[in-house]
């Protein structure tokens, strides 16, 4: 079992890192590595992240080894934040609130680690294509296109790393051109040595307050008419900002876009319906149900909230 | 004439009077007058701008001469406050919040809007985009999202020590 378990192993990191080698990948090929690469390579860097008209830089460490994987992210503008993302939790810390927020680490993750796999999730609601290659900090990378088969996701441009397959370009596209979200290393390097000192965090968090992830639950709502490819990742009760009762939150994703649906019991009479409204690739849209409010926000078209948001439904009880 | 001028300064005429009401502003020095000072208060209450603090004793004068308007005006702005610091306060720990005001701004179908400028103060929905969207962002890859929704800004939240 052990000696089975090695071969795969190697085979893995073979494949991994030395695949430059190998005779071309195709577009799936290149999925399934990036993937790979992003969980089982180490590496360093600084990464841009454009949203609308923000944009922010942070710096990533990622180690992976034989106690597993982790990583340590830096904000470089604004508030200071540290994460440190271990295989079971996400611990975010914000020193000026003396504040940590712990989450589990399989409901997030960051980039380069946007692509999981398995690859043929996707091709569902993507036409997956190699196009040519580029460059991205300094590197020599392959661009795969994901173009959306339909009207309810965005468009999504990649490049990986030719030499180690790690993603070194992710851009979100609205129509042929538009980009409306976009993460990019503006420098890396892959395959170095991290010591596991230095994924430690810089603040000692003694008197800390400590956030725990919202609790799992199952409400007994459901989305009737989910867009092809869309899965439920998770489902939560957890409270919010200014609100005192507690909402439910179901969140779906077809591997790249995500969804989130909100569920609230509504108090006093009920309010217009609001239109459709978008921040950047964000989409929003909130309805009224008999009883409850409904709101759903992801980053994809408009047109894609609303078709999850007006088949909302009650399975059973709870 | 006061009262379309007040209503006019927040955006609440009908198409069809606008040019008229905007004609009547410009034809007397009354009008041109209450035209200056509800953009003044409105900042004031709004608290947009340094120097307005100067122009305080104008604004007293216009506020005695009229108070039967000033009222009902305070009374839509003032709500605001709350939500307005919420939304800035969140951007100053999540670095982007504050856009997300602006969604009631950027609708992406209006059909039945074109004859009436939206006006996002008095409608219930806005303050309330930013709190989903940041809940929802916990989950993305986004790193402006580190600051979870459930935390709060003005302490609240599941914390505990």
């Amino acid at each position: 079992m052990i000696h089975s378990r090695w071969v795969v192993c190697v085979t893995f990191c073979y494949s991994a890192i030395c695949s430059a080698a190998e005779p071309a990948l195709d577009a799936m090929g290149w999925l399934t590595r990036m993937a790979t690469a992003a969980r089982q390579l180490n590496y360093a860097g600084t990464f841009v992240y454009r949203h609308g008209d923000q944009s922010e830089t942070s710096r990533i460490r990622h180690l992976a080894d034989e106690m597993g994987e982790i990583e340590k992210i830096e904000s470089l503008e604004g508030p200071v934040r540290e994460i440190i993302r271990n295989k079971d939790e996400v611990w975010c810390y914000m020193p000026e609130l003396k504040a940590i927020k712990i989450d589990r680490a399989q409901a997030k993750r960051f980039f380069p680690a946007l692509i999981t796999n398995p690859a043929q999730q996707f091709t569902e609601g993507y036409v997956i294509q190699l196009r040519s290659k580029d460059r991205v900090a300094g590197r020599d990378c392959q661009q795969i296109h994901l173009e959306p088969k339909d009207q309810f996701r965005y468009g999504y441009r990649l490049c990986a790393d030719i030499e180690s397959g790690l993603l070194l370009r992710a851009n979100t596209v609205r129509g042929r051109e538009e980009v409306i979200e976009h993460f990019s290393f503006s420098d890396v390097q892959v395959g170095q040595l991290i010591g596991r000192e230095s994924l430690k965090s810089n603040f000692s968090n003694e008197n800390w307050v400590r956030h725990n992830p919202p609790v799992a639950d199952l409400s007994g709502w459901m989305v009737k008419n989910l867009p092809p490819g869309f899965k439920k990742q998770v489902e939560l009760r957890r409270t919010l900002v200014n609100r005192p009762d507690p909402v439910t939150q179901l969140l779906y994703s077809d591997g790249l876009a995500s969804v989130s649906v909100f569920i609230e019991p509504r108090k006093g009479e009920p309010k217009a319906t609001a239109r459709p409204s978008q921040q950047g690739a964000v989409s929003f849209y909130s309805r009224q149900m008999a009883e409850h409010n409904v709101v759903v926000v992801g980053e994809v078209p408009s047109i894609a909230v609303m078709e999850i948001a007006n088949s909302v439904m009650r399975e059973t009880k709870p | 004439m006061t009262q379309e001028i007040s209503a006019l300064v927040d955006g609440e005429i009908d198409a069809a009077d606008l040019d008229g009401i905007i004609k009547t502003c410009h034809h007397s020095e009354q009008n041109k007058h209450a035209w200056r000072s509800y953009h003044l208060i409105g900042e004031a209450l709004r608290a947009e701008n340094g120097h307005v603090a100067g122009l305080e004793q104008r604004i007293l004068a216009q506020l005695q001469n009229e108070p039967t308007i000033l009222a009902p005006r305070r009374s839509t702005w003032v709500p605001a406050f709350p939500r307005i610091a919420l939304a800035v306060a969140a951007s100053l720990a999540t670095i982007s919040a504050v856009t997300w005001l602006a969604f009631q701004q950027t609708p992406v179908a209006q059909p039945q809007v074109a004859a009436i400028p939206p006006a996002p103060v008095s409608q219930p929905v806005t303050p309330r985009v930013d709190d989903f969207v940041l809940a929802h962002r916990e989950f993305t890859a986004a790193p402006d999202a580190l600051i979870p929704a459930s935390f709060g800004v003005n302490g609240n939240g599941d914390g505990s020590r």
